[in-house]
């Protein structure tokens, strides 16, 4: 085994660093560091025995009569892509999540963000709706302002992706009610000193 | 993309908060761990797939203590003024009995969720930090849960044969490769 094939990454103990001996882990309960004394506790699990250069093979060559890969036609073909039904071959094969995808599909789902396993950071458009709904009425004049402004990011937060987490549209419809209330609070106000006015 | 993939589907295993403001929590998919940190506007996403999970090392730490220590000394303080005092339904009394309520309900929070811990995820790239799991009870809890999961995707190994495979690998001296996933 070389040096390269050895595990970068031996446990060790998050106050001195200094390398666990094996025999302190998957205890199941909190063990002291030999050195430090610092209580810790440690499971591994055997993918910490896999190499860390562990990937995809060049690909074998196609032989006359095999179906040959679309990016790389001198390989052979192992896999089709499920997303635009491509040969592709060893090295162009991407797993993501049960589903095998060629480079060009996974760049475009990521960029249009349609594979939500490559998310990496969502905008809560339905929560700063409801914090522009609510929030100002500690200081009510200002909702005259921040009420359509509130009623809009609502509108607008209906089609926008929210968290890949489970989550209601509640605060959107909460946006959405409590803008349009404000909205025709004002608009009564404005009739009412109107017709205060005329009269 | 003209196939849409099936949305996952999240369990939370933790929740916690992180600087007093922003939250934070630990969801499980199909094949991976979700941690999640939040400002309530935003939402940060940190996928750790578990046929590459390497382990978990939990490190205690003395928030737990240094609570417990000054909650106590502030239930202890209040509770002391309220039996000096010879009228138990003063206004005084009550008032005191208010102001020391919450400490008590937090000094009995603090010690039934248990002592405290600095989580992170051995993963190929290094360590990931955890902040949902910041209570040494949930990350045994959540080894328990993870331990069949991993089986499945990693492959099951006896712990001796894990620790001496290890310690081989660590040392130098010749291994057994880790079974190869399930598929």
């Amino acid at each position: 085994m070389t040096t390269a094939e050895r595990s970068l990454f031996p446990v060790l103990c998050s106050s001195c660093h200094t390398p666990l001996p094996a025999a302190l882990c998957n205890s199941g309960e909190a063990i002291r560091c030999p050195h430090c004394s610092t209580q810790l506790q440690i499971e591994l699990f055997p993918a910490i025995l896999r190499p860390l250069h562990e990937g995809g093979t060049v690909g074998l060559q196609v032989a006359e009569g095999e179906a040959s890969c679309f990016y790389h036609p001198d390989k052979q073909a192992v896999k089709i892509c499920s997303s635009c039904g491509r040969f592709v071959c060893s090295l162009c094969e991407i797993d993501l999540a049960g589903r095998c995808l060629c480079p060009v599909c996974l760049e475009q789902g990521r960029q249009t963000e349609q594979l939500s396993e490559l998310v990496t950071k969502r905008t809560l458009h339905d929560s700063i709706a409801l914090n522009t709904t609510l929030l100002p009425i500690l200081i009510w004049p200002i909702t005259l302002i921040t009420a359509p402004i509130a009623l809009y990011l609502a509108l607008t937060a209906w089609r926008k992706p929210s968290s890949i987490l489970p989550r209601t549209r509640i605060r959107i419809i909460l946006a959405l009610l409590f803008s349009v209330l404000q909205i025709i609070g004002w608009a009564a106000l404005g009739i009412f000193l109107f017709q205060k006015w005329n009269s | 993309m003209s196939s849409q993939a099936k949305p996952i589907r999240y369990r939370r295993l933790a929740r916690g908060t992180m600087a007093m403001i922003m939250r934070c929590s630990l969801w499980l998919g199909d094949d991976h761990l979700l941690s999640v940190k939040s400002t309530g506007y935003t939402e940060d996403y940190v996928r750790i797939y578990l046929k590459d999970l390497k382990g978990v090392v939990a490190q205690r730490t003395k928030t737990w203590m240094l609570l417990n220590i000054l909650l106590g000394i502030v239930v202890a303080l209040c509770s002391i003024g309220i039996l000096k005092t010879n009228d138990i339904f003063s206004p005084g009394t009550i008032a005191l009995g208010f102001i020391c309520l919450p400490f008590l309900v937090g000094l009995l929070l603090n010690l039934v969720k248990g002592p405290t811990c600095k989580t992170n995820l051995l993963t190929p790239l290094g360590l990931v930090d955890i902040p949902a799991l910041q209570r040494s009870r949930k990350v045994t809890r959540l080894i328990q849960e993870l331990r069949p999961l991993i089986a499945t995707h990693q492959g099951s190994m006896l712990r001796s044969e894990l620790l001496a495979s290890y310690d081989n690998q660590r040392t130098g001296s010749s291994t057994t490769p880790a079974p190869s996933p399930i598929p």
